[in-house]
């Protein structure tokens, strides 16, 4: 895993430290960067991070962090690390050696007048509580900002702490919430939720599990023992067991049962439940009973039942292992009534992948026994299944993922269609103001280095249409608005009304009429001001995304779903497809993914929090009446909490010409 | 070691001072009133004087007067812009009015040619100008000289302001056209000359008692990017020819104290062309690499150099012998951004694990715009160092990543 140090970077490491050692308070801030500059490649592996925390009091009392914002460990806030191992450079290096400082401070190697043992303790246990985003990597649209070289540096310095000072039964409740949390959503890939219950059962003992080993004890079962059989057996021998001649229904019956339980419950599918699935796909009953479908996947099922065990004998194995979960999903949607999905499902079951295509999506699943083709299968099941599961990974690609959702929920057959396409020729072809755009002749799009952190369908789609995003972006841009007005009922179809208003003006990068703008949001969208509606199909809008402390990161793209009362308040529930629905928006802004009425891979706030973040939006032009009778005080919240966060980065003007120009 | 005398510093320089520090003698820093505070807070013994003004009530006798608590005997400019005052200083301290003559020479670059010239050392053709026309005439005079036909390329040009440090100021001018483009009415009066072809190196002699008593010859990779200490075999061979011219520009110019740096072209038929001179710490990180390479701290050796009262046997005790191969060459690129949007720092992986890479000082930029204005080099955003056995694989390297864009968009 870690190879070892090489012997010249060890040695310049010492050198570069004994010259420290002997700089004065004048050369001393050039040297300790000189020593962090040597340090750099050490830190992206566990030798060298091992290496460095062997010198760490030799660095230390050298005067590394003299005259520097690390000086007094007494003065540190583990709620600032966080942000500034995301800096990048040398501030992500020195941050890195603070951390190993404070680890050595509570192993008693260093004496610190500032900080205790005890203290430098908690101070780690907090400062992992708050950054287990960065403890278990996952593709918050913060942690994507961050430069590739400082991800590494975080991973391998976590990767230390784990192994040096994680007592994981303190983090037990913590860790069985964020796999909760994680599975409330229902994202199609689940690497992260999976990973955390692997370390978890790997690393801890069933005492550390603690007052919430229940919980725990449910998640890795759902993994690695969904049943009393499957406890017993690895997957290669329950795989023979299933297939032993003359096993009795009764046993299988059971299976079905025991298996379906964990799967409905946490999304997660195991590699038992996919040889399972395997085995009993001629009999419906058992099939029902395995997928744990209700009604209307139980009738789908009884319809299509041969097509379905065809779907399963071709893309159903334990290294597809999801498409257990997406199948169950996609039968409870019924969509395989519908002519365009029954035909693009069997377009899918016997084609041959493009090479490059198939080269990204074996890059994607690298110990992967299956076909490019049977993982495209699987995944395209799965994202008709979970339309709300789907993500962008690291990508800077939250249109492209958000585009695949709303085709999966409302025009699955194009989606399928897109698929096969770009699938087979490696190109996808879109029409903009009547002229047609070939992905394969466009330039690069958004996304410079591809994350394959993704499921296959995306890996197919992805690189296509985010170049075609692009080239229609550049071809509306300079109008003098916002491209998005013309582009999103291009980009995802024709039900995106054509009424479109944002108060962030192009051309002089300021906000310009933003009461007008707002309160032309609530009486279209909010139901107490537009006669009690709720959306008919999602709103691809815009949003200034905040990092926790309220400042503007950019711009991304959301849809908002639904808008509906909830406990008393009317909230907004909406898809984000950074795949992380809970990140802060700031202190007191916090979408939630659970608890307030969401739907698996629902994000909610409550509508004027949400409305605080709008920069775009597309409405009805027949439906703008009432703009007077919004509240003013509600307004003037919203405002208030827009000015004071993203708002600080902008010039704000007030024109008296309506800004809804559709209108005139 | 004179341990009765202050040696006076003018010029604030981190690494100086803390070379200074690390000898057993006393020693005062004279620099801008800026540093005063800082160098009272950690015991910097300091002087504050402003270079820049030179009159009835700021000139070398008050200057003296302020500096004569420290009872100092000896003058070391670290800058361009200190040379005369150390000059005038050591005029008195020594009782020698010649020395600042001698200083005036180092601060004016026609001075200075005309002196090696009649010192019989190779120059190239130079001329003092003081309008545009007259760059004109010398372009003109120079196809002349070299029969360009009507059509043909220009003869290359340099101008040059007398007293600017290394590159500062420096404008290629490869045809008319870009005299009109690039010289401006500030640039005058200067020195303009007739391109040396060959390979460009400079040479550091620390001179004591007007004898040469250590010499290094730096290769310069890329002029004002990067350079490596000692200089490789090729230049090497030419170590007793070059230690001939040395020893020339030291006798002609008078030198008895000190450390000159002066830059030297070499052309395939082995005729070395002299370019210019300056005394004081040379650019480039030279000082850092000597210290590296040699193993002596080269400010000190400045240091000793430049007092008269050093013995023979503190001189003989302190440098190791130039004629023998270093171990290791030690070599410095300094990164420079590209024009344009400039928003994050991005290093090679390998580079990082080079077994040569020893160090670097780079920051992360903050997202800015890099005009395409600068004259002479600019300012560079850090450096990186490089240590290792073999001179190929260290221009090689220096070569390599001078191509590579650090600082992106």
């Amino acid at each position: 895993m870690s190879k070892e140090i090489a012997e010249h970077i060890r040695h310049n490491f010492i050198e570069q430290l004994r010259q420290l050692k002997e700089a004065g308070p004048l050369t001393r801030p050039e040297q300790s960067k000189k020593l962090a500059s040597t340090a750099d490649v050490m830190m992206t592996q566990h030798s060298g991070m091992a290496l460095i925390y062997e010198y760490i009091d030799q660095i230390v009392d050298a005067g590394f962090f003299t005259d520097t914002h690390w000086e007094d460990p007494a003065i540190l806030n583990s709620s600032l690390v966080g942000g500034t191992l995301k800096a990048g450079g040398m501030s992500t290096m020195f941050e890195v050696i603070s951390e190993l400082r404070v680890l050595a401070i509570s192993e008693g190697r260093i004496k610190s007048d500032g900080m205790s043992e005890v203290s430098a303790r908690e101070f780690l246990e907090e400062l992992t509580v708050t950054n287990l985003d960065l403890l278990f990597p996952d593709a918050s649209e913060e942690l994507r900002n961050v430069d590739e070289q400082a991800r590494k540096h975080i991973k391998a310095l976590f990767d230390f702490l784990q192994q040096e000072f994680i007592r994981w039964d303190r983090f037990g409740k913590l860790l069985a919430g964020e796999i909760q949390m994680i599975c409330n959503q229902r994202p199609i890939v689940t690497d992260r939720a999976r990973s955390i219950i692997r370390i978890i059962r790997e690393r801890m003992t069933p005492e550390e599990h603690g007052e919430h080993s229940s919980r725990i004890r449910f998640f890795i079962d759902a993994l690695y023992a969904p049943s009393p059989k499957c406890s017993k057996l690895t997957v290669e021998e329950y795989e023979t067991w299933l297939e032993r001649p003359g096993i009795k229904k009764a046993d299988l019956k059971a299976e079905c049962e025991a298996l379906s339980d964990p799967l409905r419950k946490s999304g997660l599918s195991s590699q038992y439940h996919a040889l399972l699935v395997q085995r009993v796909r001629n009999d419906p009953e058992l099939l029902g009973m395995a997928l744990g479908l209700n009604t209307h996947g139980l009738a789908e099922l009884e319809t299509h039942h041969k097509k379905i065990s065809e779907y399963i004998s071709v893309a159903c194995h334990p290294d597809t292992s999801r498409f257990v979960y997406g199948l169950a999903m996609m039968l409870e949607r019924n969509l395989l009534s519908r002519q365009p999905v029954a035909v693009g499902l069997d377009q899918l079951l016997d084609i041959e992948i493009h090479p490059e295509v198939a080269g990204l999506i074996e890059k994607s699943h690298p110990e992967s026994r299956c076909t490019a083709q049977q993982h495209v299968f699987a995944d395209a099941i799965c994202m008709l299944g979970q339309p709300l599961g789907v993500g962008q990974g690291w990508n800077p690609t939250c249109q492209s993922a958000r585009g695949m959702s709303l085709w999966s929920r409302h025009a699955p057959g194009k989606l399928l269609s897109m698929i096969h396409t770009a699938a087979i020729t490696n190109d996808l072809e879109m029409r903009f103001e009547g002229q047609l755009l070939k992905s394969s002749e466009l330039p690069e799009g958004l996304m410079k280095e591809f994350d394959f952190n993704l499921d296959a369908v995306s890996i197919v789609l992805v690189p296509h249409l985010d170049r075609i995003y692009f080239e229609m972006m550049r071809r509306a841009t300079g109008r003098g608005e916002d491209p998005h007005k013309w582009v999103n009922p291009a980009m995802y179809g024709q039900w995106i009304p054509t009424g479109f208003s944002t108060p962030y003006n192009y051309l002089t990068n300021a906000i310009t009429n933003y009461e007008q703008f707002l309160r032309l949001f609530y009486v279209t969208h909010h139901p107490d001001y537009n006669g009690g509606h709720d959306l008919a199909y999602p709103n691809p809008v815009g949003i200034f995304l905040t990092a926790a402390n309220g400042k503007l990161l950019g711009f991304h793209a959301v849809s908002i779903l639904r808008v509906a009362w909830y406990k008393e308040v009317m909230r907004i529930y909406f898809l984000n497809p950074n795949n992380e629905g809970r990140q802060k928006w700031h202190s007191n802004i916090q979408p939630t993914v659970a608890g307030n009425g969401e739907v698996p891979g629902e994000s909610s706030l409550p509508f004027h929090q949400f409305a605080s973040r709008l920069y775009a939006f597309h409405y009805s032009p027949s439906e703008t009446d009432g703009m007077d009778i919004v509240s003013d005080n509600e307004i003037g919240e919203v405002i208030d909490i827009a000015k004071s966060s993203w708002g600080t980065s902008y010039i704000w003007q007030d024109f008296q010409q309506p800004v809804f120009q559709n209108l005139l | 070691m004179n341990t009765d005398n202050s040696v006076v510093l003018l010029g604030w320089s981190a690494h100086a001072i803390e070379s200074a520090q690390k000898m057993d003698r006393p020693f005062v820093v004279v620099s801008f009133e800026d540093f005063e505070q800082y160098a009272k807070e950690n015991n910097i013994p300091f002087v504050s004087w402003d270079f820049n003004q030179w009159g009835d009530k700021s000139n070398s006798l008050i200057l003296r007067e302020k500096l004569s608590p420290f009872n100092p005997n000896v003058a070391i400019p670290l800058y361009e812009e200190t040379v005369e005052w150390a000059g005038a200083l050591n005029t008195l301290y020594r009782d020698d009015p010649r020395v600042i003559n001698r200083a005036f020479l180092f601060r004016n670059k026609v001075m200075m040619k005309r002196k090696a010239l009649l010192a019989g050392l190779r120059v190239g053709l130079f001329e003092e100008v003081h309008s545009r026309e007259q760059v004109h005439n010398f372009m003109n005079r120079l196809n002349e000289a070299n029969l360009v036909l009507e059509g043909e390329e220009d003869a290359w040009v340099h101008l040059k302001p007398f007293s600017a440090a290394g590159t500062v100021g420096h404008k290629l001018l490869r045809s008319h056209d870009q005299i009109d483009e690039k010289v401006v009415e500030k640039d005058f009066p200067c020195l303009v000359e007739s391109h040396l072809p060959g390979q460009e190196f400079s040479c550091e002699a620390f001179i004591h008692n007007g004898k040469i008593r250590f010499m290094n010859i730096t290769e310069y990779v890329k002029l004002g990017y990067s350079n490596f200490i000692p200089a490789g075999p090729s230049l090497q061979s030419k170590r007793p020819e070059i230690r001939k011219v040395m020893e020339k520009l030291v006798e002609a110019f008078g030198i008895e104290y000190g450390v000159i740096h002066p830059e030297w072209f070499l052309t395939e038929d082995n005729t070395l062309s002299f370019g210019e001179v300056a005394c004081r710490i040379p650019g480039g990180h030279i000082f850092e690499l000597i210290s590296k390479a040699y193993g002596f701290d080269a400010v000190q050796a400045m240091i000793l150099c430049s007092d008269p009262d050093t013995t023979e046997e503190d001189i003989k005790n302190f440098f190791p012998s130039d004629e023998e191969p270093t171990k290791s060459y030690a070599g410095s690129l300094m990164i420079y951004p590209k024009p344009g949007i400039v928003s994050r720092l991005v290093i090679p992986e390998e580079l990082k694990e080079d077994p040569y890479f020893e160090s670097h000082t780079l920051t992360e930029p903050m997202e800015h715009k890099v005009l395409d204005d600068r004259e002479g080099f600019g300012n560079h955003y850090g450096t990186i160092f490089f240590q290792g056995n073999e001179p190929e694989r260290m221009e090689e390297l220096l070569r390599h990543y001078n191509e590579i864009d650090f600082y992106q968009g």
